[in-house]
C-alpha cells in the first residue's frame, strides 16, 4: 500500500514539522513562556489548535467505523457540545485565567486544600498519561494496517518526533504546530470526502445509497447497545466533553494562552459552531463512503467495519494523496499526545516538583526540569503501548478508561465553582470514593441498572458516566451537609461569584471591560517608566483609562502577533507613540522604532 | 417496520441538555460572574442562545428533510 511518492511525503512533513516546531525555541525562556506560551494568542490560533487536540489518531479509525456501522449520526459526540459552553466560557474559563491557576490540581489547593490537590494530581495524572499511551497505540493500529509498520516501532517513531520539539519548543511550538495539523487533518479529511464522491459518481447517488438509517444525525434512542444515542449523550457529551473542557490540562493550557479571555471566549465559540462541525465531517466521511459503495455495489457486504478507513482511502486516494491522509493522520495523533506531553510537564512540575520535592530554585532550573518531564511523559506513554493493546477495541478501551475517570474530577470543578458551601473533605471525597464507585461499576455493571433507560446490560459503558455524575454530585452534596466550608473571602476569585474580584485580582486594579476602543498603530520607542506611556487622545480612541491594561504587539502580520507583551499604561507626552521600558520591549521581543499594535485587554 | 426518525432524541438532548445549558447560564449571570450590563457579557449571552437555538433548528430541519 502506498506508492514511493506517499512515503515520500510523510518523510518530508515529520521534517518539516520537526524543524518548524523547534523553530519556537526562542519563544521559550522561563516556565511561564514554556507552560502558557506568555499569554500572546489569537483566538483563530487557539482554536485551530483545539480542533487538533480534540481529534487525536484514533478519531478517523473510530468514527469512521461508526460512519460505516451508523452512518451519519456518528457525528453525534462533535456536534453535542453547546450545552456546556455557558458554563466553560463564561465560569470556569475566566476563573482560571484571571486567578492565574496554571492546572487543575492547583485549582484544587486553592479552592479546598492540599490532600485534594494530591488527590486530583493521581487521578489527573492517570487520565492523561494514559490518553497519551492511547494515541500512541492506535497510530501504531493504524501505520500497521495502512502502511504494515510494526505498531511498536511507529509508536517511537512518532513519540520521538513529537517529544523532540515540545521539549525545546514548549506551549508556543506545540500551538504552532497543532496550527498546521489541524488545517492538515481537516484538509485531508475533506479531500477523502471529495474523492469519495467522485468516485461514486456525484452525491446524488452517494445519498441515494445510505438508507434512511444513515442519514439521521442520530442513532435510536437505546439501540443498539453498542451505539445508543441517549448513550453516546451521556457519555461523549455530558462526561467526555465536560473533562475535554473542564478538566483537561492540555485544552485549558491552550485557553491560558490566549492574549485575554475576550479571545478565549471567540475561540471557544468558533471551536464548537465551526471547527467542530467540520472534524466531524473530516474524521467520518470515510465510513460514510464505504457503506454508499457497498449500497452502489462498488465494496463487497462483508466489508470489516473497523477497517473502512483504510479501504476507503485506499480506493479513492491518488498516489501522493494517500501519503497526504497518511500524514493526517500522523498529524491528528502527533497534536493530541504533544498537548498531553506539555500538560503531562507542567502538572509534573507546578504540582509535585515545584511545591513537594525541589522547592525555591531558579526558574532555569524548573525549566530544565519542564523539559526532562516532557521525555519521561512521552517514555511513559510508549510504556503503556502494549498495555492499551490487550483490550478488544480501540473504541472500548478509550471509552472504558474516559468514562471511568472523568466524572468525579469534574463534578469537584463544577460543585466547586458553583457553590460556595462544597467542603474541602467533600471535595476530598467525591474524587476518592467517586473514583472507587466508577471502579465498582466495572466490577459490577449492575449498579449501573437503573441509569440504563431501557438499554440492555450491555449499554452500561455508556451509562457509567451518568451513574459516576449522580454519585459523585451525591457523595459531594452529602459530604458537604455535614462538613464545614472554607471561608468565602479567602475563595471568591475561585468562584463564578466571584470573578469580578479575580479581575481585579489580574490587572491590580477595579477592571475597565465596560468599552473597548479601536486597536492602534503607533511607534514603539523605549521609555523609562515600568509601564507603556501613551498620549491622552490615542488613550481616548483605546477607550483605556491610566492603569488599564493593554496588549502591545509587533504589527507584521506574518507574525502573528506572536512577539508582544501585556503593559499597564500611563499619559505620554507624544501622540502616534508608545513608549515602554527596556524590560518590556525584551519581554515582548520587539525592537525600538519600529511599528506595534495596541489594544486594550481590560 | 417503523421508519426511523429523530423526534425523541431531539427532544432528549435538547430538553436535558437544555435544562444544564439554562440553569448554568442563569448561576453565571445570576451570581454575577456575567453582567448583562457588560457589553462583552450580553454579547456573549446572545451567541450563546443563538447557538443552542441554531443547533436545535438544524437539527430539526435535518431530521425532516433526511426523508428525501
Amino acid at each position: 500500500m502506498g506508492t514511493r511518492l506517499d512515503y515520500f511525503i510523510i518523510v518530508l512533513y515529520f521534517i518539516f514539522i520537526f524543524g518548524f516546531g523547534s523553530m519556537f525555541a526562542g519563544l521559550t525562556r522561563n516556565t511561564q513562556e514554556f507552560f502558557f506560551a506568555g499569554k500572546r494568542f489569537n483566538w483563530w490560533l487557539i482554536a485551530i489548535s483545539c480542533i487538533s487536540v480534540t481529534v487525536g489518531s484514533y478519531s478517523f479509525i473510530k468514527y469512521s467505523e461508526a460512519g460505516y456501522l451508523y452512518g451519519l449520526s456518528s457525528t453525534q459526540s462533535y456536534l453535542n457540545d453547546w450545552f456546556l459552553m455557558p458554563l466553560f466560557l463564561l465560569g470556569w474559563m475566566p476563573i482560571i485565567y484571571f486567578s492565574r491557576v496554571t492546572s487543575i490540581p492547583e485549582f484544587f489547593e486553592r479552592r479546598f486544600d492540599r490532600k485534594t490537590r494530591l488527590a486530583g494530581v493521581l487521578v489527573l495524572m492517570i487520565y492523561m498519561v494514559g490518553y497519551i499511551g492511547i494515541n500512541f497505540y492506535t497510530l501504531g493500529v493504524a501505520m500497521n494496517a495502512l502502511l504494515g509498520w510494526d505498531v511498536y516501532r511507529s509508536a517511537v517513531l512518532v513519540a520521538i518526533v513529537t517529544g523532540l520539539y515540545v521539549t525545546f519548543g514548549g506551549q508556543a511550538a506545540v500551538i504552532m504546530t497543532d496550527l498546521v495539523q489541524g488545517l492538515l487533518l481537516l484538509i485531508a479529511g475533506f479531500v477523502l470526502f471529495f474523492l469519495g464522491i467522485h468516485y461514486l459518481g456525484g452525491f446524488g447517488n452517494f445519498w441515494n445509497n445510505l438508507p434512511l438509517s444513515h442519514r439521521l444525525l442520530f442513532s435510536g434512542f437505546n439501540e443498539p447497545a453498542d451505539f445508543p444515542f441517549v448513550g453516546i449523550f451521556w457519555q461523549d457529551a455530558m462526561a467526555n466533553s465536560m473533562a475535554f473542557y473542564f478538566m483537561n490540562q492540555g485544552l485549558i493550557m491552550r485557553f491560558l494562552s490566549v492574549k485575554s479571555v475576550k479571545e478565549g471566549r471567540k475561540a471557544g465559540f468558533f471551536v464548537v459552531l465551526a471547527l467542530m462541525p467540520m472534524a466531524a465531517l473530516a474524521v467520518a466521511n470515510a465510513g460514510w463512503l464505504g457503506k454508499a459503495m457497498v449500497g452502489a455495489g462498488l465494496l463487497p457486504s462483508d466489508i470489516e467495519p473497523k477497517k473502512v478507513f483504510v479501504v476507503v482511502s485506499n480506493l479513492v486516494a491518488r498516489p501522493g494523496v494517500f501519503g497526504l491522509i497518511m500524514a493526517a493522520l500522523t498529524a491528528a495523533m502527533m497534536s493530541t499526545v504533544d498537548a498531553l506531553i506539555n500538560a503531562v510537564s507542567a502538572v509534573s512540575i507546578n504540582d509535585i516538583y515545584r511545591p513537594f520535592l525541589v522547592k525555591n530554585r531558579s526558574d532555569k532550573h524548573y525549566l530544565n526540569m519542564a523539559r526532562i518531564f516532557s521525555i519521561g511523559a512521552s517514555l511513559i506513554g510508549l510504556v503503556l503501548v502494549p498495555v492499551f493493546a490487550r483490550f478488544e477495541t480501540i473504541y472500548k478501551a478509550h471509552a472504558t478508561f474516559t468514562a471511568a475517570i472523568t466524572p468525579p474530577m469534574i463534578v469537584a470543578i463544577i460543585l466547586g465553582i458553583l457553590w460556595k458551601g462544597y467542603t474541602p473533605l467533600a471535595a476530598f471525597c467525591t474524587l476518592i470514593f467517586g473514583t472507587l464507585a466508577m471502579f465498582l461499576s466495572i466490577k459490577f455493571p449492575i449498579l449501573v441498572y437503573p441509569f440504563l433507560h431501557g438499554m440492555e446490560l450491555k449499554g452500561a459503558s455508556f451509562m457509567r458516566a451518568l451513574f459516576g455524575l449522580v454519585v459523585c454530585t451525591m457523595i459531594g452534596i452529602l459530604v458537604s451537609l455535614f462538613s464545614k466550608p472554607r471561608k468565602e473571602e479567602e475563595i471568591k476569585p475561585l468562584l463564578v461569584s466571584g470573578i469580578e474580584k479575580a479581575k481585579e485580582w489580574f490587572k491590580g486594579g477595579k477592571s475597565n471591560d465596560q468599552e473597548f476602543g479601536e486597536e492602534l498603530l503607533l511607534e514603539l520607542e523605549e521609555g523609562e517608566k515600568s509601564h507603556a506611556e501613551i498620549h491622552p487622545e490615542d488613550m481616548a480612541l483605546l477607550k483605556a483609562l491610566s492603569g488599564d491594561l493593554v496588549y502591545i504587539r509587533d504589527s507584521r502580520r506574518w507574525v502573528l502577533g506572536l512577539l508582544g507583551v501585556h503593559a499597564k499604561i500611563s499619559p505620554g507626552a507624544e501622540k502616534g507613540k508608545v513608549f515602554l521600558s527596556p524590560e518590556l520591549i525584551k519581554e515582548g521581543q520587539l525592537r525600538p522604532g519600529q511599528m506595534v499594535k495596541v489594544e486594550k485587554i481590560m | 417496520m417503523d421508519v426511523p426518525n429523530n423526534w425523541l432524541q431531539i427532544a432528549y438532548q435538547y430538553g436535558v441538555g437544555g435544562v444544564f445549558f439554562a440553569v448554568t447560564l442563569w448561576l453565571c449571570f445570576y451570581q454575577g460572574g456575567s453582567k448583562i450590563s457588560n457589553p462583552e457579557d450580553r454579547k456573549s449571552l446572545i451567541i450563546l442562545l443563538g447557538g443552542y437555538f441554531g443547533y436545535l433548528i438544524f437539527n430539526l430541519a435535518w431530521a425532516y428533510l433526511a426523508r428525501f
